[in-house]
C-alpha cells in the first residue's frame, strides 16, 4: 500500500469530531452499532475490541468506557494481548467495523458521507500515521487508510443507494466478541429479511 | 436411607443437617410451594392447592420428581413470584422513589405532574396494574391516580409486570414518541428536549430485552433516544448472552445436549421464509455463570434446566400446528433460532408464556401447574 498526495481543495478533511465532517471520524458519537446484542458507543470502540478475541474481559472494559480516546487507551494498555495476526487483517477488521457503522446508521451516515460529493475523504493527522495524512502545504500526504476507507464506501454503497442490510464477518480466525464468534450481523427490524449480505471487496486485501 | 451427595459441593445435596433431619418431604415441599403461589389467579376463582401441585409434578419421571420440586421451591424462595400485597408494595415504593428521585416534596406534588399511560389493549397487565395501584392510593392516601397530571404531564410512567424479549415495550413506547401533542411536537421531541421524562416501571426486566427495546428505538427514531429512557424493576432477570458476567437467573440448557436438541434446533428455519438469527445463543456455555447464586448448584442447575427443556420437548412433538415462537422454553421472536426466553418470574396476575412451557400449557396431554389467561 502506498501513500498518497492530496490537493486540499479537492479534499474533505476531518479530524476533530465537533468539526463540519467530525462524523466521519471513528471517534465521533452518534453512530452507536450493535454487535453481539450489545450496543458500542463507536466505531473506535469496536475497532480495539477486536484486537482481544481472547480476553472478552478487555472487550468489556473497552466499550464500556464511554471515552473513545479512553477505549483507545485501554487498547493501548493491553496491547500485548493483542491478536497475534492484528497487523495482517487491522484494515479488514476496520473496514468491516465501517461497513456495520454505515449498515446500522444508514440514514446519517451515508448522507455524511454522500455530503462529501466526489471530493477526497482525508483524516488529518499532526504525525505520520497509516490511518491519516499530515499536511504539507497545499497538499496531504499519507497512507490515508482510514479516509480510503470511506471513500470506498461512499462509492460502493452509498452513491449507488444499495443498503447494505446484512454485513458478513470476515474470514479470520478467531473472530469473536464477547467470547461468541461474530456472524452475519443484520438489520432485523423487519422479519422479512434474508440473511445474505452483499458479496465484499477488501480496499487492502 | 439413600442421601444423594453433591460431588461439586463435597456435601449430601440436600440443604439440611443429614444427622438431625430426615430426607426431603415432598409433601411439605409441595406445601411450601402452596404458601408462596398461594393467591395465583384468586381473583378467578383458581385455587392453589396439594392436588394441583402433585398432579403437576407427577407428570414429570419418578426419579426426578423430588429433585425438580425441591429446586422449584428453592427458586421461588428468592422472589421469583409477586403476589398481590408484593405487588401493592411494588408500586407505592416505586412512584415514593420515584418523587424523591425527582425532588418533589410530597407525592401529590409528583402525580401533578406525572402522566400514567395506559398504552395497552384492554385485558392486558398495564390497565390492571394501574386499577391497582388507584387502589394502593385511595387506601393509602385518599386519593387517585385521576389526580396525576393536574399541573404537568412532565413525568410519564409506563408500568407493567415485565419486560421479556421488549416487543410489547418496544411497541408501546415506540407508538406514543409517534404521536403528537398539541402544540405540533412530537413525544418524541419532547423527551429530547427533556420536556417529558418517560419512566418504564416493571416487576421483572430481562437485560437482553432491555437492550433490544434501546436499540429497536434507535433504530427507528435517532441515536439521541439512546439512554434517554427510564428503567427501573423490582426483580432484574439478567439473561444477556453476551455481556459479562451475567448471573443466569433464567433457565438456560447449556451445550451438553443429546442430539434431539441440535435436531430440534436445525430443524426451525424449515418451512420459514424468513432467516433465523440467534443460533449461537441457543445453549450456554457450561461454565457459566461464572458464580452460581441462583439455582442451588451447578449441578443442580443443569438437572433442572435439562428437565424443563426435555418435558417441553415432549410436549410440542404432540403438538400438530406448532406457532412459530413456541418453542420448549417459553414464546420467543419466531426469527430467534433458540429454545425460548426461559423466564422464571411469576406474577399472581398471571404466568408470563416467556416461561418454559411445562408451566403453563395446557393442552396435548399435559396438566399446567399455573392457568393461564388470554395466552398460549
Amino acid at each position: 500500500m502506498s501513500a498518497r498526495r492530496y490537493l486540499i481543495s479537492e479534499s474533505i478533511l476531518f479530524r476533530k469530531t465537533k468539526e463540519e465532517f467530525g462524523g466521519l471520524s471513528n471517534m465521533a458519537a452518534g453512530y452507536s452499532l450493535f454487535v453481539n446484542e450489545v450496543i458500542i458507543p463507536t466505531s473506535e470502540h469496536l475497532y480495539q475490541a477486536c484486537r482481544f478475541p481472547d480476553y472478552p474481559n478487555i472487550q468489556w472494559d473497552i466499550i464500556n468506557e464511554k471515552s473513545p480516546m479512553k477505549a483507545k487507551w485501554i487498547g493501548r494498555a493491553n496491547i500485548k494481548l493483542t491478536r497475534s495476526d492484528w497487523d495482517q487483517n487491522v484494515f479488514k477488521i476496520m473496514q468491516w467495523a465501517l461497513e456495520v457503522k454505515l449498515s446500522q446508521n444508514w440514514k446519517t451516515f451515508s448522507s455524511l458521507l454522500l455530503s462529501t460529493g466526489d471530493k477526497n475523504i482525508v483524516e488529518l493527522t499532526p504525525q505520520p500515521k497509516i490511518w491519516g495524512a499530515v499536511k504539507d502545504g497545499d497538499y496531504c500526504e499519507g497512507f490515508n487508510a482510514l479516509g480510503r476507507l470511506l471513500m470506498y464506501l461512499r462509492e460502493t454503497y452509498v452513491k449507488p443507494n444499495i443498503y447494505n442490510h446484512c454485513v458478513s464477518p470476515i474470514d479470520i480466525p478467531n473472530f469473536k466478541f464477547l467470547g461468541i464468534p461474530i456472524g452475519v450481523i443484520c438489520d432485523e427490524r423487519e422479519n422479512t429479511f434474508t440473511a445474505d449480505s452483499l458479496p465484499r471487496e477488501f480496499v487492502f486485501a | 436411607m439413600w442421601i444423594k451427595f453433591d460431588c461439586e459441593k463435597g456435601k449430601p445435596a440436600v440443604s439440611r443437617d443429614i444427622f438431625t433431619q430426615p430426607l426431603a418431604d415432598m409433601d411439605k415441599v409441595i406445601q411450601d410451594i402452596c404458601d408462596i403461589l398461594h393467591d395465583y389467579h384468586k381473583y378467578n376463582g383458581f385455587k392453589f392447592n396439594h392436588e394441583r401441585v402433585e398432579k403437576w409434578v407427577n407428570q414429570f419421571e419418578l426419579k426426578d420428581r423430588e429433585f425438580f420440586i425441591e429446586e422449584f421451591l428453592h427458586l421461588l424462595k428468592q422472589g421469583i413470584y409477586v403476589d398481590e400485597m408484593k405487588a401493592r408494595e411494588l408500586l407505592l415504593k416505586s412512584i415514593m422513589e420515584l418523587g424523591r428521585r425527582f425532588k418533589f416534596t410530597n407525592l401529590s406534588d409528583f402525580l401533578a405532574n406525572a402522566d400514567f399511560v395506559n398504552l395497552q389493549d384492554e385485558g392486558n397487565s398495564q390497565l390492571i396494574l394501574l386499577e391497582l395501584l388507584d387502589d394502593v392510593l385511595k387506601n393509602k392516601y385518599g386519593f387517585s391516580l385521576a389526580r396525576c397530571g393536574t399541573k404537568s404531564k412532565k413525568y410519564v410512567v409506563y408500568v407493567d409486570d415485565i419486560l421479556a424479549t421488549g416487543g410489547t415495550v418496544f411497541d408501546d413506547v415506540s407508538g406514543w414518541m409517534k404521536k403528537t401533542e398539541k402544540d405540533g411536537e412530537t413525544n418524541y421531541e419532547k423527551i429530547i428536549k427533556g420536556d417529558k421524562v418517560f419512566i418504564i416501571e416493571l416487576f421483572c426486566m430481562h437485560t437482553w430485552g432491555k437492550v433490544n427495546v434501546e436499540w429497536r428505538l434507535k433504530s427507528k427514531f435517532d441515536e439521541k433516544i439512546l439512554n434517554k429512557l427510564i428503567y427501573r424493576a423490582y426483580y432484574v432477570i439478567e439473561n444477556h448472552p453476551s455481556k459479562y458476567g451475567q448471573k443466569l437467573n433464567f433457565a438456560y440448557p447449556d451445550k451438553n445436549q443429546p442430539q434431539i436438541v441440535a435436531d430440534y434446533l436445525d430443524e426451525l428455519p424449515e418451512k420459514r421464509t424468513y432467516g433465523m438469527t440467534k443460533r449461537e445463543y441457543a445453549l450456554r456455555n457450561p461454565n457459566a455463570p461464572t458464580e452460581e447464586k441462583f439455582y442451588s448448584s451447578r449441578t443442580n442447575r443443569k438437572k433442572f434446566e435439562d428437565l424443563l427443556l426435555m418435558e417441553g420437548l415432549k410436549i410440542l412433538k404432540r403438538v400438530e400446528e406448532l406457532k412459530p415462537n413456541q418453542r420448549p422454553m417459553g414464546i420467543i421472536n419466531p426469527s430467534y433460532q433458540t429454545l425460548g426466553l426461559g423466564t422464571l418470574f411469576f406474577t399472581w396476575r398471571n404466568i408470563s408464556n416467556t416461561t418454559p412451557i411445562v408451566f403453563w400449557w395446557n393442552n396435548n396431554g399435559w396438566t399446567p401447574l399455573f392457568e393461564l389467561i388470554n395466552r398460549g
